[in-house]
């Protein structure tokens, strides 16, 4: 059985943009923590999610398609999706999957807020 | 940053190695013997982003009760075998006949009314416990199928978990329609029967299908250019003396 993770922080950083802290693993064995996170994102009433994933370790087809299937909530409910802080290998993942067709990957937090508030500002 | 055990591991064998490099179009120049080589070569891959239809997570599993087999030996077998555990009529090849992240994989299917469809995947993702393949332009699907096998209560269970989308409006019409979802259920349900006979063992398999996404992607109904089913038909009308040939051997 994996160890169990606590359940990801999720910060409020401005006015509806929600940052979520991404596991250190993406697979079926965190699978609830970050449906949870984002949950909670969504409860809060986030209308931009950033998925913080400078911590992520590993991630397999699953958690792959898992991120597809949030992608793809977030976008029914409104929410406009991205990530920063993959490292080289994870960012060819989802340049492979096509995931970032969806969820648009950023360098650092400052270019992730950054696209964040032109994407707020176009929504309003 | 806590690790769990499966982390520590994968880090500590090389994660590298079980993601396919990255690709912007398949490249499958030449096909093995026997095996058509349609609507491969070339073509994007196509997930469950880029589909057109509803979104779907499907589970189907088999329970190996009796079988003294482990997840990881359940899938050692099914990488080196994959191809015949395929209901038959179905074929399934690989270049060098190998299950590993970045093999590009030629497929041969059966539709009703004796028509064919050729197309392929690409094997994006191994390790000890699964293995996932996703789908080019084409496809019936565009999506990620991961096939994986995990212990419950000290029995050990085979899953294939496809997540997909229509490809096209063609595709997706099928579905609707009730054909396409019960070919691909009886087609999945076979596989993994055949998969536990190679084990000894029987078992009812369990389905359940998760719809994710009630809407259809309008903006990639164009995918219906690439539909592999009429490609494959057009492929075989064109070429009267042209025999699709068949595969001597798994």
């Amino acid at each position: 059985m994996p160890a169990h993770l606590s359940p990801p922080p999720v910060r409020l950083l401005l006015s509806k943009v929600i940052i979520v802290t991404v596991p250190g693993e993406v697979t079926e064995a965190t699978e609830d923590d970050l449906l949870d996170a984002l949950s909670q994102a969504s409860a809060i009433g986030a209308r931009i999610i950033i998925l913080d994933c400078s911590g992520l370790l590993h991630i397999n087809s699953y958690g792959i398609g898992l991120l597809m299937m949030l992608f793809t909530q977030a976008r029914r409910r409104g929410q406009w999706l991205s990530a920063y802080g993959l490292n080289e290998r994870h960012e060819k993942v989802f340049a492979l999957t096509r995931l970032s067709e969806g969820i648009p990957i950023f360098p650092c937090q400052s270019d992730a807020l950054t696209a964040a508030d032109s994407a707020k500002s176009a929504r309003s | 940053m806590e690790q769990t055990p499966m982390t520590a591991s994968v880090i500590a064998t090389g994660e590298a190695a079980n993601w396919a490099p990255p690709v912007t179009h398949l490249n499958a120049s030449a096909s093995p013997p026997g095996m058509p080589n349609l609507n491969v070569h070339g073509r994007r891959l196509m997930g469950p982003l880029q589909g057109f239809g509803q979104l779907r997570h499907k589970t189907y599993n088999i329970r190996l009760v009796g079988a003294q087999v482990s997840p990881a030996q359940v899938i050692t077998v099914w990488r080196q075998r994959f191809a015949s555990f395929w209901p038959d009529g179905n074929h399934f090849c690989t270049a060098d006949s190998s299950i590993r992240a970045g093999s590009v994989a030629f497929m041969d299917l059966a539709l009703p009314a004796r028509m064919r469809l050729c197309t392929g995947v690409l094997v994006v993702y191994t390790d000890e416990t699964s293995f996932c393949f996703m789908t080019p332009e084409g496809h019936m699907f565009g999506g990620l199928i991961t096939f994986s096998a995990h212990d419950e209560d000290g029995t050990t269970i085979a899953q294939v978990q496809p997540l997909i989308r229509a490809g096209d409006p063609l595709y997706e019409l099928t579905l609707r329609l009730g054909l396409g979802g019960r070919i691909e259920d009886e087609f999945w349900q076979q596989t993994l029967k055949n998969l536990a006979a190679h084990f000894g063992v029987q078992g009812s398999v369990r389905h359940r299908s998760t719809l994710i996404d009630a809407d259809v992607q309008w903006s990639k109904a164009g995918n219906i250019w690439y539909n592999a089913a009429i490609r494959t038909l057009i492929h075989m009308l064109a070429l009267p003396l042209h025999r699709v040939q068949r595969p001597t051997m798994h």
